[in-house]
């Protein structure tokens, strides 16, 4: 049996998953003291626009004259925060229905799994540009947009593991003293499925990152919450990249969404090795 | 005995689909049924012992997991305190399980390796809705004590993977007395365990049948052990309960086939060897249809053109001695 | 005489809690033509026995230290390579759970001839197959059988192919682990009965692995009992029913339900078997005996020869046992 702190073990032999776990601590730490850390509030303009970097702007401003590192220090909040909460929708209702499916089986698996593979066929970004376009930019929407569309895959991944656990003589056992399927559920299949709900909502945080910069770089983000997707919209649309200012504005945000989605991918991949049976071989034993 | 019988069973038949290998489909028949249960009935008195013997795959578990409802029947009637159970009220279900409790063989699979003892044994009254969460300390240290675990607020708190083997399967025990079962069903519950603990659970249940006056299923593949613990044995084969009668009936003097080979190679091992063509056509004999004879027919040594009978190849169970039934052509 | 005599053979598990002594200073002895049964509950140590005697033992088992001879060869002593041409040809191996020793994917007949073929290369090609048929037929097998795979046979015929297998190049011993368990009453029986005839037939010396003392003990003419890895009690399987020496041995006689004894109260034996990682000074059982005294927890006692054949690791055996001497 894999307890919390064997899997806590394992994760620490795994290289990559301790360096994304360094890595995402940082970012955390900058996300949660932002105030303490920038230099300037971001929405204040506190200097002339475009400026190059100097002591006094590290990472130079904007068109309206706002400090960009001090947006971009801001900007790992919105971020994160999207990252986790639209991974957070997705994993509901991907354990929702990963659980309904594996453990009543039958046809209603049979329905809930094909809503599943339409749901894995269908070409995402499109849908989800459709979709924010339609709903109008907010921070909820684009929360909302990117979960809803995204549970498929954890929704697969939970009904495989309910699926084993629901064969364990523990679980006939339950049902044999009349157990109701919602207590079994919450009470013996839930839990050991805990590690694999979390190692997925790592993993959809890091693809949710990515798809709210995408979103947002369109054009379709909450202009009024910074996060690095906005940033990068505005300094596109500032023309940014026909100038030197693609080295300031660009590139940092575009680095750190990079390094950030690396690292949640790093902690994601190493944690589903070691709890996803059908990958745990790759890990210890 | 004046009073109705505790369970009743009759005719229950539970066929599985066991999907048929490439080559031996046909088109558009991939299934084969499979007769788990066939035809199984017998009456179980109040405080009495019936035990179920047989090879791995006659049937005997299938009858245990139908009886506390894991597994639905196609056909049959089962009659606990003169109830019907598998009619559809929920009610009479309800009330069923909470009557009927089984230990299974496994005491590592089924008990659930993240919760603490106390919560394992009090899981039945929760589920049941009938204990307040500053009770459980008593009534888990009151079962614990009741099956042999001392000092129990030792035990109380710990995991199973904690314990040995003998001392899950008395976990196991206290949480299906916990509701304070008629029938306790036991499903080979020593098998996996070591041959020197297997003794003390032999005993525990023995006494804890006696002290609460419950009924007991014994489901074994070893007639010693089954001669041990019961008052009445049933010998099934292939899914069919092929002799039931007393214990002591069964063991001296019994009359099909099937058990003469199970007593013999029980008691006398050397002797079975010796003679073996006296009791059991020797070779394996596998390739065998079924249908048009007695099931036991392919290697039995008694048979002739008489076991051969028309429906689906089952000879009745005939009354050869008060109480003892045989289902042989050449046995009455 | 002994074909196969150990002596001193010990096998360690090195674990992460350290070594857990497996088997501990083994000595036996196995007859031409005798069947012995090895008796003991699960982790006593008797499949290591099993295979540290083959000393195809691995990692992480270790053998520190005994002799195996085998007709007089000291199996210690050869390179990898000649103790793999003894093995099967001097002595073969069934293993516990053999249902599963069979390659599925490849058929019967191609399964045996591969084992003939490595071990005898000389021998031609259609003799190897007349010896096949031989082979099937002597373990009650249907020689139409060959050409089926693996998953077509039941339990107990696999079971057949996998003696049938180890028959295959004329050992002079055979190690059966368990050859039994988890198959039918009735099949387990007549795998027996066939073990017994080729016992007599080939003059076999065959050691019999099992937890089962009901069953070994009608079979064998010699009994040897283990517990926590080591060999506490060894004599002729009536000695043993009648008069059994060791605390242990007795113990296990009367935890076991019998069919003549239906009515008499089985006892458990009380407590658990050791960690065998512990270092242990004295005797291994003294914590569930009802016999120990002082030194029982000082010295460890020896195995030794009480009467004659009859041997017992007890300092007390003499006192409690009814020895006849002479």
């Amino acid at each position: 049996m894999k307890t919390t702190n064997n899997v806590f073990r394992l994760f620490l032999k795994g290289k990559a998953g301790v360096v994304g776990l360094v890595i995402l601590s940082a970012f955390i730490l900058v996300a949660v003291f932002a105030p303490l850390i920038s230099p300037y509030p971001p929405y204040e303009r506190v200097g002339t626009p475009f400026e190059q970097p100097s002591i006094k702007h590290l990472l130079g401003t904007n068109d309206i004259g706002q400090d960009i590192l001090s947006e971009i220090i801001y900007g790992t909040r919105i971020s994160l925060l999207i990252g986790i909460l639209s991974a957070g929708v997705s994993l509901v209702i991907g354990t929702i229905v990963g659980m309904t499916a594996g453990y009543l089986g039958g046809k209603v698996d049979a329905v809930l799994m094909r809503a599943v593979d339409l749901n894995l066929v269908i070409p995402m970004l499109p849908l989800m540009i459709l979709l924010a376009a339609f709903l109008g930019p907010s921070f909820w929407n684009i929360v909302l947009v990117i979960g809803i569309l995204s549970w498929a895959s954890p929704a697969r991944v939970i009904r495989s593991q309910v699926l084993t656990i629901k064969n364990k003589g523990y679980v006939e056992a339950v049902e044999v003293l009349g157990a109701k399927p919602f207590y079994t559920i919450v009470k013996h299949i839930l839990p050991p499925t805990m590690s694999i709900i979390i190692s997925q909502l790592i993993l959809m945080s890091s693809r949710a990152i990515l798809t709210e910069a995408s979103l947002s770089f369109l054009g379709l983000g909450d202009p009024t919450q910074k996060s690095w997707g906005i940033i990068l919209y505005y300094a596109q649309a500032r023309s940014a990249f026909l100038t030197d200012a693609w080295l300031w504005w660009i590139l940092p945000p575009g680095i750190l969404i990079t390094i950030l989605v690396i690292s949640f991918a790093y902690i994601g991949n190493t944690l589903e090795e070691i709890v996803n049976p059908r990958l745990r071989r790759n890990v210890g034993k | 005995m004046a009073d109705a019988p505790l369970l009743t069973v009759a005719k229950v038949r539970k066929t599985f689909r066991q999907k048929l290998r490439w080559s031996e489909r046909k088109l558009g028949d991939d299934y084969k049924n499979v007769f788990a249960v066939d035809d199984v009935s017998f009456a179980l008195e109040r405080g009495e012992t019936l035990g179920i013997i047989g090879e791995s795959g006659c049937g005997k578990s299938t009858t245990a997991r139908i009886l506390v409802g894991l597994v639905r029947p196609d056909s049959g009637s089962i009659i606990f305190q003169g109830k019907e159970i598998l009619g559809n009220r929920a009610s009479d279900v309800a009330a069923y399980r909470k009557e009927v409790q089984i230990v299974f063989q496994d005491p590592y699979e089924y008990l659930n390796p993240r919760m603490r003892l106390k919560d394992i044994i009090c899981e039945p009254l929760v589920i049941n809705g009938n204990i307040q969460d500053n009770r459980k300390t008593a009534i888990a240290e009151e079962l614990l004590d009741h099956v042999g675990l001392n000092p129990p607020n030792e035990y109380l708190n710990r995991f199973t993977h904690e314990l040995s083997g003998g001392q899950r399967q008395r976990v196991a025990i206290a949480r299906a007395l916990a509701l304070r079962p008629k029938l306790l069903i036991a499903d080979e519950p020593t098998s996996m365990l070591d041959v020197s603990v297997r003794a003390g659970i032999l005993n525990l249940l023995r006494s804890l049948i006696l002290e609460h006056r419950m009924s007991m299923i014994f489901i074994t593949h070893d007639i010693a052990t089954a001669g041990y613990m019961c008052d009445r044995i049933a010998v099934m084969y292939k899914g069919r309960i092929i002799e039931i009668g007393k214990r002591d009936e069964v063991i001296n003097t019994p009359q099909h086939p099937y058990t003469k080979a199970l007593v013999q190679v029980c008691d006398n091992l050397q002797g079975f060897i010796s003679e073996r063509e006296h009791y059991i056509l020797d070779g394996e004999v596998d390739s065998f249809e079924q249908g048009g004879h007695c099931c036991f027919a392919p290697g039995c040594v008694c048979r002739d053109g008489e076991c051969h009978c028309q429906d689906q190849g089952s000879q009745e169970l005939i009354e050869v001695s008060p109480e003892h039934f045989v289902a042989c052509a050449h046995c009455h | 005489m002994a074909v196969l005599e150990v002596r001193g053979l010990t096998t360690v598990y090195k674990t992460q809690n350290g070594d857990a002594l497996a088997l501990d200073c083994l000595d036996l002895d196995l007859d031409k033509g005798e069947m012995l049964g090895l008796i003991g509950e699960s982790g006593c140590g008797k499949t290591t026995a099993g295979y540290s005697i083959l000393r195809s033992i691995k990692y992480p088992g270790v053998i520190l230290q005994g002799t195996v001879r085998l007709a007089g060869t000291d199996l210690a002593q050869l390179s990898e390579a000649e103790l793999r041409k003894h093995l099967w040809k001097e002595i073969a191996m069934i293993p516990q759970c053999a249902m599963n020793a069979l390659n599925p994917s490849h058929k019967i007949n191609s399964q045996i001839f591969e084992a003939i073929e490595v071990h005898e290369p000389k021998t031609p090609k259609n003799e190897i197959q007349a010896r096949i048929d031989t082979l099937l037929n002597s373990v009650g097998l249907n020689s139409r059988w060959k050409d089926s795979y693996p998953h077509k046979l039941s339990g107990g015929m696999k079971q057949r192919v996998v003696i049938a297998m180890a028959l295959a190049c004329n050992p002079k011993i055979i190690i059966a682990d368990e050859a039994t368990t988890g198959l039918d009453v009735l099949v387990q029986a007549q795998i027996m009965a066939l073990l017994k005839k080729i016992q007599i037939e080939h003059d076999l010396g065959i050691l019999l692995i099992s937890h089962d003392l009901a069953m070994v003990s009608q079979v064998c003419e010699r009994i040897g009992i283990m517990y926590a890895g080591s060999l506490v009690e060894l004599g002729s399987t009536d000695r043993i029913l009648e008069n059994a020496l060791h605390p242990y041995t007795k113990a296990l006689l009367t935890s076991q339900v019998s069919l003549h004894g239906i009515h008499k109260i089985v006892k458990p034996i009380e407590g658990i078997v050791p960690s065998l990682t512990e270092k242990f000074i004295g005797c291994k059982f003294r914590d569930r005996c009802k016999h120990r005294r002082e030194l029982c927890g000082i010295e460890m006692p020896k195995l030794e020869e009480i009467e004659r054949g009859h041997w017992c690791a007890c300092h007390f055996s003499r006192e409690l046992g009814d020895v006849i001497h002479g």
